[in-house]
């Protein structure tokens, strides 16, 4: 019990607590920005966490994620613009509530069900975690190879888009955590003779570059027209809660389950959790007409599946070292630099922090209802903030960041990189997260791969000889095929 | 402004070829059989397979266009997206010698301007900005933010 009340201790400070409501404050308005994503949210919050000390940072992280993802249903409710890809599944729907004068069960519904769906993912979190962690203390180089490729790969067959576009996504993030000395080898890697390159390819201004400054580039092409807004009066939010969770409660936890594993495998986060419930919702539905005309049973699924995903992807984050989508892939990044090294061994050294992390998902999820309530009073008057004085504000907040994180210059000049290359990637429907997993997960992986290699002096099949690693190969080859079974099948449709 | 993937999945190659040339130079560890190389090799070779399946997609359903200009075609898309650009190298040029403040300023003023926000408007924005910037991140978080001639009346 230790552990538990020195954990729960560590949050309730009154530093951190505040930290928490400001983080999500800010989650809120960049959630609720069309355009600005909850992993552009993190990004830009990560240069703020460098002063602070790993609780409270952590705390920060969480609050601002769950809160930008509930935020981007304010401008799908009321704009049919989702703030975030996570809200994307079911814009159409809530906008045709907004049309027909129900907005506020609508955005009534995002509040409360991304509130419970967050706690289910939290309860997930934490009774799996410490379980799976227990189980990885027992794993070597070779389970690791296999959940770090499991991981990419999920990322790239299981998303939407193009998987061949996904992969070669993935190779350039791979090419980038190549960059350096920090190899099993030891030996300086296309650094072309570069002092700040022998260090590697900061993620942070990489970061900020692939996720804030292509959409300022972007917005600056469009010439950042504002948004208009049409709705303008929300009724009272709290109508219908109760009718709601009766009538609704198989979607609710069909939404949660869905969410959470879907957020636990690794690789595949709160987007994808988002459209996939939507879909199932529509498939077991009594009423699957009603679907796109306005009709709130989707909506409830959804939006409580990518909250518990938002939790979810934080099991093999703090389990494995293995982000769950690319929130957490910022956030591994950030637990090394505060020395909380995420991994099973992270649960027998530091368990205190590990419960400060468990009551803080609690916390900003409780939370989540109020700020949530607020936010929908602001809403409106936030999507109204001019965007052409916004978007030059958000560059110099993005190079004031990345200067920050080694108080270089050499950060700019990576994040000015990183952000053309995101922009470009972005025209060419090359998705940018395969690429970021890669940088993250590129040494793991090199390390992993190369260890084993060399412990079974180059037979390929000491992969297998292990029980756990031939089952993590068999289902990493199982998506790996998928895509060639799907192509089979289209193929066998069209003949048929 | 975009390529068409023909093209694409020649860049493509050409870099996995590169990388694929510097690769090979790279030293083994001792005594070992694999070393610094395998990685980067398999990058290569992995996305070079990409490349060619890339290519074969293009090829067998028409590659289109060699280059779209999309949003290059709005009128001021391409000066705005290039004076954003120029107006960050200029920060990472000029912050070390005018100070963060007075850079911070131009190149916020350069970026309202480009966005044809008016000047009584962007002047103000520009200097509160920049100073609440300077303050919350050299007198709060510590962040050695180049200091000017400004920075010594803060």
């Amino acid at each position: 019990m230790g552990a538990i009340e020195t954990g729960i201790g560590m949050v309730l400070h009154w530093n951190v607590i505040l930290t928490i409501v400001a983080a999500s404050a800010f989650g809120l308005v960049v959630g609720a920005i069309p355009g600005l994503t909850a992993t552009m949210a993190i990004a830009l919050l990560v240069p703020i966490t460098f002063f602070m000390d790993p609780i409270p940072a952590v705390g920060a992280m969480i609050a601002c994620s769950a809160m930008a993802i509930f935020a981007g249903d304010i401008p799908s409710t009321l704009m049919r613009m989702p703030g975030t890809p996570a809200s994307a599944a079911y814009t159409d729907e809530c906008y045709a509530m907004t049309r027909k004068g129900q907005a506020q069960v609508a955005l009534g519904a995002n509040v409360l069900f991304s509130a419970l769906g967050g706690l289910f993912g939290t309860a997930v979190l934490i009774v799996s975690a410490p379980l799976l962690a227990e189980v990885a203390l027992g794993f070597s180089s070779f389970e690791y190879f296999w959940l770090a490729l499991l991981g990419l790969l999920c990322a790239i067959f299981i998303g939407t888009g193009s998987p061949l576009k996904g992969l070669l996504s993935l190779f350039l993030g791979l090419f980038i955590a190549s960059i350096g000395i920090d190899n099993p080898a030891g030996v300086p890697r296309f650094t072309f003779g570069n002092a700040e390159l022998l260090g590697g390819v900061d993620f942070i201004p990489a970061m900020i570059g692939l996720f804030a400054v292509s959409e300022v580039l972007r917005a600056m092409a469009s010439g950042a027209p504002d948004w208009e807004v049409k709705q303008t009066a929300i009724g009272n939010p709290l109508k219908g809660w109760g009718r709601m969770m009766v009538q609704y409660w198989p979607q609710q936890v069909r939404g949660n389950v869905t969410g959470t594993a879907i957020g636990i495998l690794p690789g595949a986060g709160a987007d994808i959790a988002a459209w996939v419930s939507y879909a199932m919702s529509r498939k077991f539905s009594k009423q699957p007409e009603k679907f796109g005309t306005g009709h709130v049973e989707g909506i409830i699924e959804s939006t409580s599946s990518n909250n518990a995903a938002l939790a979810g992807a934080w099991v093999p984050a703090l389990v494995f070292g293995i982000p769950g989508d690319s929130i957490t892939a910022v956030v591994i990044g950030v637990l090394y630099l505060k020395g909380l090294n995420p991994g099973p061994t992270l649960f027998l050294n530091n368990p205190e922090s590990i419960y400060a992390v468990f009551t803080i998902f609690i916390l900003a999820n409780i939370a989540m209802i109020p700020l949530g309530l607020l936010a929908l009073k602001a809403g409106t008057a936030l999507l109204r903030v001019p965007r052409r004085l916004m978007m030059p504000i958000i560059l110099l907040f993005c190079m004031v960041g990345s200067y920050a994180v080694n108080n270089s210059v050499y950060g700019i000049v990576l994040m000015l990189v990183f952000g053309v290359l995101g922009f470009l990637m972005e025209e060419h429907e090359v998705p940018i997260a395969p690429c970021v997993l890669g940088i993250v997960l590129g040494k793991l992986l090199e390390e992993s791969f190369v260890t084993s290699m060399i412990k079974a002096d180059g037979d390929l099949l000491a992969f297998f000889e292990r029980p756990v690693a031939a089952g993590l190969g068999i289902v990493t080859l199982l998506v790996m095929a998928l895509p060639l079974v799907q192509a089979v099948r289209r193929r066998k449709a069209v003949a048929g | 402004m975009r390529v068409n993937d023909l093209i694409l999945s020649l860049l493509v190659l050409i870099a996995a070829a590169a990388l694929a040339a510097v690769s090979f130079t790279l030293p083994p560890i001792p005594g070992q059989r694999f070393g610094a190389a395998v990685f980067p090799l398999t990058v290569a070779c992995g996305a070079a397979l990409c490349g060619v399946i890339l290519a074969v997609r293009a090829l067998r359903s028409g590659a289109g266009p060699a280059v779209s200009l999309s949003w290059v075609q709005e009128k001021g898309a391409l000066p705005r997206v290039a004076m954003t650009l120029a107006l960050i190298v200029f920060y990472i040029f000029a912050a070390p010698a005018l100070g963060f403040v007075a850079t911070a300023i131009l190149t916020l003023l350069g970026l309202f301007l480009v966005l044809r926000v008016p000047l009584p408007v962007g002047i103000p924005v520009a200097a509160v900005t920049a100073v609440a910037v300077y303050f919350a991140f050299a007198n709060l978080l510590r962040v050695p933010l180049p200091r000017g001639f400004i920075e010594g009346w803060l």
